[in-house]
């Protein structure tokens, strides 16, 4: 048993190893939209507003409320937001696989269990991208880790510690709202567990409470009274219809990633329960676990499934749901693991080598994506760089501090660098456009009411403006009248243009 | 010992069929992965057990067949799907259309499939020859 411990702690050193090498191999980059973390960041920081612009009705257009918070405490310690935010995802993703460690142990996983999901996770080349590009997509993965730790912990009988799983499920859900379905199925499965102690339920709904229920009302009256909303913008800046986009990205990372090791690990308790004569049966903490992820992922894969996949680059909004993931294969592959204990001894070394396989051919995909993943974070500076540093140069150099810029739709660096008001026409900063604005002509209308100085529109096709209302705006005669196109830069790997336009006069 | 390893070698060439049209099919979709191992590992079985009734007139307990059957199939499928497996034939395939890629690898495997027939069928022969030489041989 020891010797399978060591392994088990190699392989997690190994696979944390791989992704740290991946990690110091990345090219610098940032991904747009944490530049729009960084400008609410240093406005709460310098002036003490949470909001997209000083002047004007506030506006939520983050979505991770705690990686803002940390990015604007480093903004008052003189540390550049991005800093902040690059170092959290990458501490993130170097924690996982001792997370998964942990988890495995809070399961009662027999070693290596955790190891062969931990390999199959930090191998994934997409983490190098996450924890690079200044999202919150990795501490998300992290922290989802860290409630089904403080779960399995507070599952482990009517006198274990509930206040963890509750302040963790909290700081969840204020790092992406989807975190609330998997916070409230916890906290739920944990009441579930006492309901015949009403002494350790009671206990269990006041640490509930303290822990979540009260910061989330306190939270959510906040959001009410600063933003007339109980969900960020950016909820309604990318509702749309159905959209299969992302079970397309969920089943691509589960079928190269974890299938075969699901797999592998039916057909051992299958093996077992025909050798044994009946099917093993999950202690009731696995149940619950297991229930608890199986819920999380059908609840964030339906919101999903209701929302515009924006930034949705490296399967980004699939990769949210790897702790649930995770989980469901941590233990199944516990019940494998068990299983071949009680297989003669032949059997089991033949299963035992096909669950080696099922992980490196997991390990083996995951590290062969990794080149890709490089490729597509330089390209991604690079085009950048070329298309937004001489827009960026002409607005410092022509534009007043006071001047309002318009952008379609990419509002990070920009807005951010120029530090004047600005006008999210992509809609995540601002309340009118998301909520109330339904057609090409109210953002037509808007764009003449709010008369900017500036408009820099991205050029999705050739001969297309980013989308109808953009393309319209600029046709209008209103617009040829007083604008003019002043500079213009072409990507043409991605097919991409970048336009500005400045007002003529006042 | 003969019975139970030619059940096998059935087995696994069945899975490897499955395990072919499922990873044309899985890369896209995992309702499928999962349904062709399914798949793949009842074959097993189901080959395990029929094959030395029908072609040996040996049987070859239940349990032994379905536990067979289903390594087997999972051998198949561990293997088929592994990046430096057999499904090199994968690979090829993966430069066609995609509703060629449906249609090419489970003809290809069936086509594998066929080929065996004709080894098991002559290992039957030889098994119900010996039987009866060994019938012929046997003192009155």
């Amino acid at each position: 048993m020891r010797v399978w411990a060591a392994i088990e702690v190699a392989i997690i050193i190994a696979a944390t190893m791989f992704a740290i090498r991946g990690l110091t191999h990345a090219p610098s980059w940032t991904v747009d939209d944490a530049w729009i973390v960084a400008r609410y960041a240093d406005n709460l920081a310098e002036h003490g507003r949470l909001s997209w612009n000083l002047d004007g009705a506030a506006v939520e257009g983050f979505t991770s409320l705690s990686s803002t918070l940390v990015a604007a405490l480093a903004s008052l310690l003189h540390i550049a937001p991005v800093r902040a935010l690059h170092a959290l995802g990458v501490v993130a993703l170097v924690l996982s696989g001792g997370l998964l460690f942990v988890l495995g142990r809070a399961l009662r996983a027999p070693p290596p269990t955790a190891a062969l999901v931990a390999a199959a996770h930090l191998t994934m080349a997409e983490h190098i991208t996450h924890a690079t590009s200044g999202l919150e997509t990795e501490p998300f993965i992290a922290l989802g880790l860290v409630v089904l730790i403080a779960l399995a912990r507070a599952l482990r009988g009517p006198n274990a510690s509930v206040l963890p799983l509750a302040i963790a499920a909290f700081v969840l859900t204020m790092t992406r709202p989807e975190g609330m379905a998997a916070s409230v199925a916890a906290l739920a499965a944990v009441a579930f567990s006492r309901r015949k102690d009403r002494g350790a339920l009671r206990r269990a709904a006041r640490a509930s409470a303290a822990g979540f229920g009260v910061p989330m009302l306190v939270t959510l009256g906040w959001r009410y009274l600063t933003y007339r909303a109980l969900v960020p913008n950016t909820f309604f800046a990318k509702q749309a219809g159905w959209n299969v986009a992302h079970l397309r990205d969920l089943a691509t990372i589960a079928n190269r990633h974890f299938v075969d090791l699901v797999v592998v690990g039916l057909a051992c308790v299958l093996v077992r329960a025909v050798v044994r004569g009946r099917a093993p049966w999950l202690p009731q903490r696995e149940r619950l676990v297991a229930l608890v992820s199986a819920f999380s992922l059908g609840a964030v894969a339906l919101v999903y499934a209701r929302s515009e996949p924006v930034m949705d680059y490296a399967h980004r909004f699939a990769m949210h749901d790897l702790p649930w993931i995770d989980a469901l294969c941590l233990i199944a592959s516990t019940a494998a693991v068990r299983a071949l204990r009680r297989v003669p001894a032949g059997t089991a070394l033949a299963l035992g080598a096909l669950l080696a396989l099922a992980t490196a051919s997991a390990v083996l995909r995951g590290m062969a994506e990794l080149p890709n993943e490089m490729t597509r974070m330089a390209v991604y500076e690079t085009s950048t760089a070329g298309l937004y540093r001489p827009m960026l140069d002409w607005i410092l150099a022509n534009t007043g501090p006071n001047a309002t810029i318009a952008v379609f739709p990419d509002a990070g660096i920009i807005p951010y660098e120029t530090r004047r008001p600005a006008i999210d026409f992509g809609r995540l900063n601002d309340a009118y456009l998301a909520r109330e604005a339904h057609f090409p002509e109210d953002f037509v209308a808007y764009f003449f009411a709010r008369d900017p100085d500036v408009l820099l529109v991205s050029q999705r096709d050739e001969g297309r403006l980013w989308d109808e209302a953009a393309d319209e705006i600029v046709a209008d005669p209103r617009f040829q009248e007083r604008y003019t196109l002043v500079l213009r830069r072409d990507a043409p790997a991605e097919r991409i243009a970048l336009m500005l336009y400045a007002r003529r006069t006042r | 010992m003969r019975a139970l390893s030619l059940s096998l070698a059935g087995a696994v060439v069945l899975a490897l069929a499955c395990a072919a049209a499922l990873d044309a099919m899985g890369a896209t979709t995992v309702a499928f992965g999962v349904l062709g191992c399914c798949a793949a590992a009842a074959l097993g079985a189901a080959q395990a057990m029929l094959w030395p009734a029908l072609l040996l007139d040996r049987r070859v307990t239940s349990r032994r067949a379905v536990v067979g059957g289903v390594v087997a199939g999972t051998a198949a499928f561990a293997l088929g799907r592994a990046p430096f497996g057999w499904l090199d034939l994968g690979a090829v395939a993966a430069g066609l259309p995609g509703e060629l890629q449906l249609v090419v690898l489970p003809v290809v495997s069936a086509l594998a499939v066929i080929a065996v027939w004709p080894i098991a069928l002559r290992d039957m022969r030889r098994a119900m020859s010996a039987t009866s030489r060994d019938e012929r041989d046997e003192p009155r």
